[in-house]
């Protein structure tokens, strides 16, 4: 019954009605659409399979499996929470762009197939540059700009890989691919794009903080993610991702305590945690695998939290820079004490969501032997808790009052967030909710005494630091260059360099031939004037030209 | 409103007796590191499982590492004026630097 209703084409044609219908009913259909959306996703059973042939291709357009699943449900639950948080936008292609995003992503997770996967990948990135410009700022418009080049070159990427794949293994099954070729390689080189992986990174830092209010929270979910799950199905295993993810959890950590914007430290963060994730695709185990999925179900809803948290203050203050905010506990405590929800889920404080998956993928690094792989990622918790659990919330709603006095955030808003933070306390203290969806049985605990007692000593002596360097942490009115720098400066002054060149040649070689065709002109003009061509000629000289010419035409032999 | 006020008041009390959080806080940093000491760990898969309180250590000198490359990164590297990207063209040339 439900295995022609793909739950992606149940949300790209309910994403229609959103352009045209008004309020109330626009509302309603925002909550109704995204509970059709879960309905039709938990209704998939595990092994569905949905097959077709187009143009001579076998494709797969639905596959539902444990891997799947688990990325299908929280996207479908994420949709629901972004609707709830954006009820009072009056911009109906915010809307439309949101749903037809989800859509995609829920296309290219259930995906069985290459072809089906390019398709909405691509659609993930048309409908998502939307959520960017729809800010209606110039910086936004740029940002933009630069978003969609970078997806459209791990685009081109994508398509170039499949078609190699295809024409090495004559399938298009997306499964696990062989560990080497051109097609791997480019292939891999896509996920990794969207993965925002160093050094393919900076269109997430730079177009993220730029996005509207509403549309952040749904660019957090859904691209990265995506991306992770693809990594999951195509890469596990793949050595080289473990030591690239332990770099991501360290280079988001690091940046994201040198930005002003709190809505960019937050985007360091999703490299950072997308980190984590890769690394468990790396490591390759079962346990690692589904830690990687729990740890995706998690990161969406506490991302989501923290960024709806960031909006909030953004929305109602119209500020988003560290060095302009401060005391605003007093105005938005509601809004404050659900993102520091946000912020112990993230940095995997016991009792809270990222406690239960993050600490999986630590587990498996540590049971595959892995004790440099280990620490590192222990470090990045460590500035995970500096900047996002710290430092963000303190200058925002503590430190120095900058003498704002807003009013807390929207209704709407306020619930969307604690719906948010509500499943993160609720995954936190029962994990099993969620260790039954993953792709494999999850032997592991995260409440014993070791876990608690390690993760205390972590988060309280880091807190330590934090407060006796308080003084020195504060935001800087300043921007942080990152790989950006490259096209955005670097490559612009090449360009303008070569530019430069090009328009200098061009102008001398127009100069030097207006230049000589004026001396032609002239001299034309001037054997015009003397009427040198048409006066008559002796014919003493007319016998003497013809007598050369036949000289001429006997010494070359033209005569013969 | 009336949550939004009721939340506002809790929080101002907490910051009035910040004082008691702080201590709070020191009490239990130095409660776990005694029960990681007199707790045996049930495992020993790295080489610095046996050193007591090694978490509490790494995480204090690993915040401080942090904190330290965050500064030696950010003004030896890639601090720029926020109006960076935004120079007209003549400017580009220069390095940005305040």
């Amino acid at each position: 019954m439900t295995e022609w209703l793909h739950p992606a084409l149940l949300l790209a044609l309910g994403a229609l009605p959103l352009g045209v219908l008004q309020r109330r009913g626009r509302q309603v259909w925002q909550l109704l659409l995204p509970l059709l959306v879960l309905a039709s996703v938990a209704s998939l059973e595990s092994g569905t399979l949905v097959t077709m042939h187009l143009a001579g291709l076998e494709l797969t357009p639905l596959r539902a499996d444990g891997l799947s699943l688990v990325f299908a449900y929280i996207f479908a639950l994420i949709l629901l929470i972004g609707n709830i948080f954006s009820l009072q936008v009056e911009d109906n292609a915010q809307h439309v762009a949101a749903a037809l995003y989800a859509a995609a992503a829920l296309g290219a997770t259930l995906a069985g197939d290459l072809v089906t996967l390019y398709v909405f990948w691509e659609i993930m990135v048309v409908a998502s540059v939307w959520l960017i410009w729809r800010r209606q700022q110039r910086s936004a418009y740029q940002a933009g700009y630069r978003y969609l080049i970078v997806h459209a070159l791990g685009g081109m990427l994508l398509f170039a890989g499949v078609i190699a794949y295809y024409l090495h293994t004559g399938s298009l099954a997306f499964e696990p691919l062989a560990g080497s070729g051109t097609a791997f390689y480019l292939i891999l080189a896509a996920f990794l794009i969207n993965a925002a992986a160093p050094p393919l990174h900076a269109w997430l830092p730079d177009a993220y903080p730029e996005a509207t209010v509403t549309g952040t929270v749904f660019l957090s979910a859904f691209t990265t993610k995506t991306a992770v799950y693809v990594l999951a199905r195509g890469f596990p295993g793949t050595e080289f991702l473990v030591w690239l993810g332990v770099g991501m959890t360290l280079y988001g950590v690091t940046y994201a305590f040198l930005v002003n914007d709190i809505r960019r430290l937050l985007a360091y963060h999703i490299i950072s945690q997308v980190g984590y994730m890769v690394a468990g695709v790396g490591i390759g185990t079962t346990l690692a695998i589904s830690g990687t999925a729990a740890h995706a179900f998690t990161h969406i809803l506490y991302k989501a939290l923290l960024l709806m948290g960031a909006g909030a203050v953004l929305h109602m203050t119209g500020r988003s820079k560290l060095t302009e905010l401060g005391g605003l506990y007093r105005y938005m405590p509601v809004t404050f004490l659900l993102y520091m929800v946000g912020g112990l889920s993230i940095s995997a404080f016991p009792l809270f969501s990222g406690f239960v998956s993050k600490t999986i993928i630590i587990e498996a690094a540590a049971e595959d032997g892995r004790g440099v792989i280990f620490l590192l990622m222990m470090l990045a918790g460590v500035g995970t808790f500096l900047s996002t659990t710290l430092k963000l919330p303190w200058f925002t709603f503590f430190g120095k009052d900058a003498g704002l006095r807003p009013a807390e955030a929207p209704v709407n808003m306020r619930v969307a967030m604690g719906l948010a933070a509500l499943l993160c306390f609720v995954i936190g203290v029962m994990p099993q909710l969620l260790y039954t969806i993953l792709p494999y049985t999850v032997d592991y605990n995260a409440y014993t005494a070791s876990h608690l007692i390690k993760e205390g000593q972590l988060l309280l002596f880091t807190g330590i630091a934090f407060f006796l360097l308080l003084k020195h942490l504060g935001g800087k009115d300043k921007i942080s260059l990152d790989f950006d720098w490259f096209y955005r400066d670097l490559g612009r002054r090449w360009v303008g360099s070569a530019r430069d060149i090009v328009s200098t040649a061009n102008a001398d070689i127009r100069r030097e031939f207006m230049t000589g065709f004026r001396r032609l002109e002239a001299a034309a003009c001037r054997l015009r004037v003397s009427g040198w061509p048409m006066r008559s000629w002796p014919t003493g000289s007319m016998a003497l030209w013809t007598a050369l010419v036949l000289a001429l035409l006997l010494v070359f032999g033209l005569g013969r | 409103m009336a949550l939004v006020d009721f939340t506002a008041r809790v929080l101002e009390t907490l910051v009035r007796e910040a004082r008691w959080l702080r201590r709070g806080a020191l009490l239990l940093a130095g409660a776990v590191v005694l029960a990681d000491i007199l707790k045996d760990k049930g495992y020993s898969r790295f080489a610095w499982d046996g050193i007591p309180a090694f978490t509490a250590i790494y995480a204090f000198l690993g915040a401080l590492a942090l904190i330290g490359l965050y500064k030696l990164i950010g003004y030896g590297l890639v601090y720029r004026r926020p109006d960076y990207y935004h120079r007209g063209q003549d400017e580009q040339g220069a390095d940005g630097h305040d």
